[in-house]
């Protein structure tokens, strides 16, 4: 792909309930927060896409609750009812074709207003899958069980780096999720899918993400107006898996191998481990922690390599489909504020990876 | 500027009231498996995939990923979209914008529903798009919505019920040669008044049925030397959230058509719409939304749509012909309906019409319609 | 594989709860009908003043911050009468058919507002028709829509 930019990013704290904002306030709230951050108004956005989930928000076109208060009215809109990595992908088409210079991706989630056990037990096969009544806890399980008997890892790395992201979180100022617990005390807690334990499996959690994106050459004025580094958006990449939990092994990172690859050519990366500085992924469990490190071609040895999850990733705060791309959002922050030059950003739809996105940021 | 985008092929099922010899995604596949054929390409030749449809409806989540045994997706890129009746629209600009930005070269669109899986209650699904505090409880779904816009219409300009209906009498006419089309049997305007009321001034012939079906559209950069409908221009617009502001400028309810039409012609040089296109498939949920959409599509003068219906212009034989395949009145599987008419228009551009073809088209004009009333407009010529 | 003869439906009918929340200024609007009021949001910017009130500024993308009350009455721009049946999602059981509901809009307000009409005759109702709004006794109030129980042709209808 052609490089666009990213030229903010915002996001709400993330917490359990916001119960003094519905979906329309929660959207406004990191819209207005990224027009203020960067400085421009609403007439230069020149186009909008929107992220949410029908089921999740208990609302068909779950994007019309949100028109107006992403300023979509009047304008080219349109929705991607995916994880929000995946509207990356939408967004720059949108400019890299020439027809828009500016691009608003907005991502709203309030698990609090639904019932996310139930909502999940809607995405399993009607026929084959649903009479087991399963969750997304269930499946979060299933894989951890699949993942432990490769023998590759141990199940006190599993609680370690569930442990090390409740810390990286302290510093993480719209966590849901903060804490000083131990990898064995966390091992005590109350178990949420066997063999995960609490804080082992992301919370659900109410939250908003919104990114503007960019043509190159507004990028470049804008960064010289305002004496800001220009942050590119250099690749884009996703595929999807098999979706039955019976379809193939969950133990494994599917096809996350085949779409970082894919990202890592178009951003000329040879070198990952050396090259990136900064990763964060959309670990739903504290397995996923792991394997999805693993997909991206990254050594065990979470100390090795770019700063992983440093935010405390999705283990510290799920806001639904707004989750991948409040990973850009930390990518980008880190990147913006010099904390490197390359980071990955990753998003997941499906509870145990039946689809990947990752998209590879620079600092120019 | 972005790649040149043409469409080399499409696939329907048929739209039935319920398709229970089927699952969801063997519905998929039968739809993919015709565009692949129709486009002359195997599965490896589509680089990515866009899905759509309204996933309340059939009350599967994430249903992208449950269908992608029918979309031959798996290992490929896709992503879904999702935005109600312009969901099958939306899936073809997303397609358009993929190819058109360097993405991917050959996109593959899919969209589908199966309305009869929620057991006929397809309203109460719409009827949950709505404000839960403020609109859900006066709404009757798309029915009602569709019933306050004919309201203003008739109020505006004295259009009859007689004259809205002939809209559907002349759809009918058209689907009897379409072997896709749900409904088919010919219709009468008494037949039309005498219909149970709806929602008024709606009755049961004035509005679309609920289909189960599926469509798939191939959009690529690189045609070669297939039969090829060139994207001219793709334009959407967007409303308001809330009914109670869209219906604020009274004079002219959906001004999204307006305004996406206005930059869609600007992009294909059109300034005689009535004039320079050969054929329209447009996205009419109701007969007296094909008068108020023509008006706004400056087919005809404000206030005077019903002319075209009334004097053979939008026949299929006619200066214009609108819909020659029945349009929306006669199938509506509502994630895949927008993409239809798509499908449709690019097959008359193509000419691989077959009973449906309009001698001679070059140019053809298509629209979508959903949410708020927001509104999506692709134009296709067979030149680039 | 052999033709199909008999195909199966799996029927599934799961509950799903939702608990939307009101937000700022739907709880202002909800109150705002507990005290028999009808209240909008004004633009500071662009003077636009919508109900029921919002933070976004339907003209402008500005915030709404000051809330204004308006007289309880308005013309009728739009009706329909709703007559075929169709399961209520908030209940699960088909909506008493029929009735009507209109676009109104308010004395002093920029768009219109859309909730049932005491008329259930159509031939009875006309675009342009003033109406006003009806309230629940104040004792029987509660903070719902259904405070508000209806439009009913005003004065000069």
């Amino acid at each position: 792909m052609q490089p666009v930019a990213i030229l903010g990013a915002a996001q709400t704290r993330h917490v359990a309930r916001r119960d003094d904002a519905c979906y329309s306030e929660l959207a406004f709230e990191v819209v207005a927060a990224l027009l203020a951050e960067t400085g421009f108004t609403h007439p230069r956005i020149d186009t909008v896409i929107t992220v949410s989930s029908d089921f999740s928000d208990g609302r068909t076109i779950s994007d019309m609750a949100v028109q107006d208060a992403v300023g979509a009215a009047g304008k080219s809109s349109s929705k991607v009812s995916m994880d929000g990595a995946f509207a990356l992908a939408y967004a720059a088409a949108r400019l890299t074709c020439g027809r828009y210079r500016t691009c608003l991706v907005v991502a709203h989630a309030k698990a609090s207003e639904g019932r996310p056990r139930e909502i999940s037990r809607a995405a399993f096969d009607p026929f084959f899958e649903r009479p087991l009544g399963p969750t997304d806890h269930v499946a979060l399980g299933l894989q951890a069980r699949r993942f432990l008997a490769r023998g590759t890892v141990t199940r006190e790395a599993v609680a370690l780096a569930a442990a090390r992201a409740l810390a990286y979180a302290n510093g993480n100022p719209n966590a849901h999720w903060r804490g000083a617990l131990s990898s064995r005390e966390i091992q005590l807690g109350p178990p949420v899918a066997d063999p995960l334990h609490r804080f082992e499996v992301a919370p659900d959690s109410d939250g908003a993400c919104a990114l503007l994106l960019a043509d190159l050459d507004t990028a470049r004025a804008h960064a010289a107006a305002r004496g800001v580094p220009v942050i590119r958006l250099d690749a884009v990449a996703c595929a999807t898996d098999r979706h039955g939990l019976g379809d193939r092994d969950l133990g494994l990172p599917g096809v996350l191998p085949q779409v970082a690859r894919a990202a890592y050519a178009q951003a000329g990366i040879t070198d990952p481990v050396r090259e990136i500085d900064v990763a964060e992924v959309y670990d739903a469990s504290a397995v996923q922690t792991l394997l999805w490190r693993e997909g991206v071609g990254l050594p065990v040895d979470l100390l090795a390599g770019p700063a992983w999850n440093p935010s405390g990733g999705a283990l510290c705060a799920q806001p639904g489909f707004a989750t991948g791309l409040v990973r850009v959002a930390e990518v980008w922050r880190r990147l913006a504020a010099g904390e490197g030059r390359t980071g990955l950003a990753h998003g997941m739809t499906g509870f145990v990876g039946q689809a990947h996105c990752v998209g590879i940021l620079r600092r120019a | 500027m972005g790649e040149r985008v043409a469409i080399i092929g499409a696939g329907q099922t048929p739209h039935r009231s319920r398709r229970l010899d089927v699952s969801a995604p063997e519905l998929i596949d039968e739809a993919v498996q015709a565009a692949l054929a129709d486009a002359g390409l195997e599965p490896d030749g589509i680089d990515a995939i866009v899905v759509g449809n309204m996933e309340h409806f059939e009350g599967i989540h994430l249903s992208d990923l449950w269908a992608v045994e029918g979309t031959g997706g798996v290992g490929k890129p896709h992503l879904k979209i999702a935005t109600g009746g312009t969901t099958g629209s939306s899936l073809a600009q997303a397609a358009y914008y993929l190819v058109a930005g360097g993405m991917f070269p050959t996109v593959l669109a899919v969209g589908w529903e199966r309305l009869s899986d929620s057991e006929g209650e397809t309203t109460t699904g719409i009827v949950t798009a709505f404000d839960p505090i403020y609109e859900r409880p006066t709404l009757a779904g798309a029915v009602s919505g569709l019933a306050v816009m004919a309201c203003q219409y008739q109020a505006r300009t004295g259009v009859r019920a007689e004259e809205a209906a002939l809209v559907v009498v002349q759809a009918r006419e058209n689907a009897a040669r379409n072997p896709h089309a749900h409904l088919s049997k010919a219709v009468t305007v008494p037949e039309v008044l005498a219909s149970p009321l709806l929602s008024s001034p709606l009755r049961y012939l004035d509005m679309c049925p609920t289909s189960d079906g599926a469509c798939a559209v191939v959009f690529t950069s690189r045609p070669g030397a297939r039969r090829a409908a060139w994207v001219r221009g793709v334009a959407s617009r967007h409303n308001h959230t809330l009914l109670g502001d869209v219906a604020e400028g009274a004079h002219d309810y959906i001004n999204t058509l307006e305004q996406a039409a206005a930059d869609a012609y600007g992009q294909a040089g059109i300034r005689d719409p009535r004039r320079e296109f050969d054929v329209v498939e447009m996205y009419e949920p109701c007969t007296w939304a094909a008068l108020e959409w023509a008006e706004s599509l400056g087919l005809a003068p404000r206030g005077h749509a019903a002319a075209l219906w009334a004097d053979g212009t939008a026949r299929r034989d006619g200066d214009l012909p609108i819909n020659p395949s029945g349009g929306v009145l006669c199938a509506n599987p509502i994630g895949a309906t927008g993409l239809v008419r798509v499908a449709e228009a690019s097959a008359q551009v193509r000419a691989a019409a077959g009973p449906l073809q309009v001698d001679g088209v070059r140019t053809a004009l298509v629209t979508g319609f959903g949410g708020s009333f927001w509104s999506e407009v692709m134009i296709l010529g067979s030149e680039a | 594989m052999s033709d199909l003869k008999a195909p199966i439906a799996v029927r599934c009918t799961p509950e799903l709860v939702y608990n939307y929340a009101a937000g700022r200024y739907g709880s202002l609007f909800l109150q705002g009908l507990k005290e028999g009021r009808i209240l909008a949001s004004r633009c500071r910017r662009c003077a636009r003043t919508l109900v029921p009130p919002r933070l976004a500024c339907t003209g402008c993308f500005g915030a709404m911050e000051d809330a204004v009350e308006l007289e309880p009455r308005g013309e009728l721009l739009a009706f329909t009468l709703v007559a075929f049946p169709f399961l209520d999602p908030f209940t699960g059981i088909q909506r008493p058919i029929p009735y009507c509901y209109g676009m109104v809009r308010f004395a002093g307000a920029d768009n219109t507002f859309q909730y049932f009409l005491s008329e259930k005759d159509p031939a009875k109702l006309r675009v342009g028709q003033p109406v006003r709004a009806v309230f629940r006794a104040a004792a029987e109030r509660v903070g719902e829509m259904a405070d508000l129980l209806y439009f009913e042709p005003g004065i000069g209808g």
